[in-house]
């Protein structure tokens, strides 16, 4: 490759990436990209998309990346090119803003005035300070207050307003170069989730997109978990009260709820989920009498804990709970599932004069558990289950950088499209006989608007000038 | 209840409307004028009272929240600011002829509101994750965008409509018609309106999303195809300033637009699963 066409190659790539053209062909490509994003599902488990698709296009669609196409290496590049282009069009654009925005001549030749959008002549018998007021007058009216200029038998009026508009433009893109920042400076926070029986503690986090877990600084205990519903069984509110404690000292207690998270070193909890589960501090309610004998007594107990009959010396542990019985091909026991399906309790039951015996006593098959030669009468009455809360675990720290991006941008594309430079200029020069007036008008945007406004401008300059 | 019955009067009357715009250009009478002024006039109070009554019978429910929260509040409110915007501009240019499209757009979607099976119309109380002010903050700025894109969208089909037949001296003396540089005009105005409020509907979307649910951006359905709208109006931004695509390119370039206005509120709601799944 010869110098000449190296440089060549260099400068076609250097204007394809500052062309406008590119920026609406990759406004365009991205949207078509995103529309792939809502039609195919993201980032589910093999199964869902071998419901929708045949073998063949799952593996067309995971090989290309559309099952996770935000995180694509060529989503990425096209994000990556988009950037790019911003920033060099952005860049080139600054002389040109620059020569936009530097101070205009208050004084305006007629040459210059006839490249104007708008110009026109009148002529009048005479001037006075009186006449010069009001021309200042109705330009302050109009516009903004005048410039005045005097030059031997000139007199220039130069009123303009908006002479920063033009840099409106920086303030957008500058505001989407800043949140994209703020994404990648978000990459290096952690996003995940935490379940939290009431009275539990935890510090790590489960991450989201790994199966990694995420140590935190502190330690995030669950008081309480509160849900309240409308009339209609709709939820109204979930609320945790957490607490944060920092070596084992409480530093923070904050009950949240959906809409309302708790923040502690620059991470944040919000109230995402719930549900209940059955831990060491679920309890159920135990009815026990002997079988010879009638009433009942009933007892409350959680997991683990062991009680005394009435009337006797016999213990009861309640061994665990499963709130969905199942037994495995190996005869191990086990919940099919959190609901509470079939829910069984296993006791140990220690007589006082004899060999600990165990049983399983079924919630809903209260005459599962008897057997020959038994001395009790179990009822499993009532499952006292614990509620876990769910939360989402966040650490951004690009957070804020998003924010003054999209703050920006916003201002930007208000300043952009709503505020415009507008000049006007009004020169009397001074003849022997009459004065000869010039009135020239100029601006960035809405063309049309301000020409008619100008003319009104004109025939009032007019009939000050016609003034005796 | 009484905003229901105040919501059905609006529908006959904005569907009157509708007919009024259209004798008009069929008649093409001035005399109309007047008539079809008033009837919008009583349209939008009713439309107005109707959503202030059901907000204030949510409130004696005791459930209190701003009527935009389900599809069926989102359309009548949808309709109120689209007619509020559409009456602003018609003032301002003096132009009767686009009523004959914004009012057919707005009568199907309160007629679509009041009368199909899939709308639930009963006052339903808010889920935990809408309970906040960015409901509103959020759901206005994206409605009065949508607004803005639908009277340009309007504005386009009339443009193209125009421009298919040159109109020759004596026409264009009758023309009913706004003229081509107005209608232009209209449309770059309407989209600069949407792109902003769109764009500061994102914003307040993310705001909150962040806030809910830790996180500002999920590529969710509604919120993809949100961004995919505003990529199209900028797209036909950065034409026009630095290309001068105006006139048919533009008019064509804003429909294709709204079409993805209207995937993006009601499209992705039935089509496609996802956060927004309320409303």
């Amino acid at each position: 490759m010869t110098a000449q066409k190296k440089h060549g190659f260099i400068s076609s790539v250097w204007k394809l990436i500052i062309s406008i053209r590119l920026t609406i062909a990759l406004l365009i490509i991205l949207s078509a990209v995103c529309i792939i994003g809502t039609v195919v599902p993201q980032n589910k488990p093999k199964t869902v998309y071998q419901k929708i698709y045949s073998e063949s296009t799952y593996n067309l669609l995971d090989k290309t990346g559309c099952t996770d196409l935000y995180h694509a290496w060529w989503f990425i590049t096209l994000m990556g090119v988009f950037s790019l282009n911003l920033t060099a069009c952005t860049l080139h654009r600054i002389p040109r803003s620059k020569k936009m925005i530097s101070k205009s001549n208050p004084v305006i030749s007629e040459d210059h005035a006839k490249e104007l959008l708008c110009s026109k002549k009148f002529t009048f018998d005479k001037t006075s300070s009186e006449k010069e007021r009001l021309f200042s007058e109705t330009l302050e009216k109009h516009l903004a207050k005048p410039v005045i200029t005097k030059t031997g038998d000139q007199i220039s009026f130069f009123s303009e307003k908006g002479r920063l508009s033009p840099l409106a433009f920086y303030l957008t893109h500058a505001g989407i170069l800043i949140i994209i920042i703020g994404v990648l400076i978000g990459a290096f926070g952690f996003k995940g989730y935490i379940q939290l029986f009431e009275g539990q503690k935890k510090d790590k986090v489960m991450l989201w997109d790994s199966n990694a877990e995420e140590v935190i600084p502190f330690e995030l205990r669950c008081d309480k978990f509160e849900i309240t519903f409308y009339e209609n069984n709709m939820p109204k509110d979930y609320k945790s009260k957490l607490t944060v404690l920092e070596n084992g000292k409480e530093v923070l207690t904050k009950t949240i709820e959906v809409n309302d998270p708790l923040f502690y070193k620059g991470i944040r909890f919000y109230q995402s989920s719930y549900g209940t589960g059955n831990n060491s501090s679920s309890a159920v309610l135990l009815s026990i009498h002997p079988i010879a004998e009638k009433g009942e007594v009933q007892y409350r107990a959680s997991v683990g804990e062991t009680f005394t009959l009435k009337h006797t010396k016999d213990t009861v542990k309640v061994e665990r709970l499963l709130s969905d019985f199942g037994i495995d091909d190996k005869g191990h026991y086990f919940s099919k599932s959190d609901q509470p399906n079939n829910p069984a309790v296993q006791l140990t039951l220690t007589p006082e004069n004899g060999k600990p015996y165990q049983v399983w006593v079924f919630a809903k098959f209260p005459d599962f558990h008897k057997r020959e030669n038994q001395v009790y009468d179990f009822h499993f009455v009532n499952i006292f289950p614990t509620y876990y809360t769910g939360l989402q675990v966040a650490k951004d720290p690009g957070v804020l950088t998003v924010w003054a991006g999209c703050l920006l941008m916003t201002i930007g594309i208000y300043l952009a499209f709503f505020t415009s430079h507008r000049r006007i200029w009004l020169t009397l020069t001074v003849k022997e006989n009459s004065v000869q007036a010039l009135a020239a008008g100029t601006c960035t945007k809405n063309r049309e608007t301000f020409s008619e406004a100008f003319n009104d401008l004109f025939d009032k300059l007019k009939t000050t000038g016609k003034l005796k | 209840m009484l905003s229901s019955s105040l919501l059905g009067i609006t529908t006959f009357i904005y569907l009157l409307c509708m007919a009024f715009y259209f004798s008009y250009l069929f008649f093409r009478n001035e005399k109309f004028s007047k008539i079809i002024s008033a009837a919008v006039i009583l349209g939008f109070l009713f439309n107005t009272a109707g959503l202030a009554f059901r907000w204030y019978e949510s409130y004696k429910i005791g459930y209190g929240h701003i009527p935009l929260s389900n599809m069926y509040e989102s359309l009548v409110s949808l309709s109120w600011t689209t007619v509020l915007l559409y009456f602003i501009i018609e003032w301002r240019y003096k132009i009767k002829a686009l009523g004959a499209l914004i009012f057919p757009i707005v009568s199907i979607s309160m007629a679509y509101a009041s009368l199909s099976p899939d709308i639930q119309n009963e006052i339903q109380p808010l889920v935990p994750a809408l309970q906040s002010n960015w409901l509103t903050y959020h759901v206005m700025t994206c409605f009065i965008a949508y607004s803005a894109f639908a009277v340009s969208f309007g504005s386009s089909i009339v443009y193209l409509i125009k421009a298919r037949k040159p109109s020759d001296a004596k026409a264009a003396k009758e023309e009913i018609l706004p003229s081509l540089k107005i209608l232009d005009e209209i449309i770059y105005k309407t989209i600069a309106i949407g792109f902003l409020l769109l764009g500061i509907g994102i914003i307040t979307g993310a705001v909150w999303a962040n806030y809910a649910w830790g996180t500002y951006w999920s590529w969710d359905p509604k919120e993809t195809w949100s961004l995919i709208t505003w990529f199209i109006y900028a797209a036909f931004i950065h034409a026009r300033l630095t290309r001068g695509w105006r006139g048919k390119k533009a008019a064509i370039i804003s429909i294709v637009g709204f079409l993805s206005v209207l995937f993006t509120f009601l499209g992705v709601n039935y089509l496609l699963a996802g956060l927004h799944s309320y409303a």
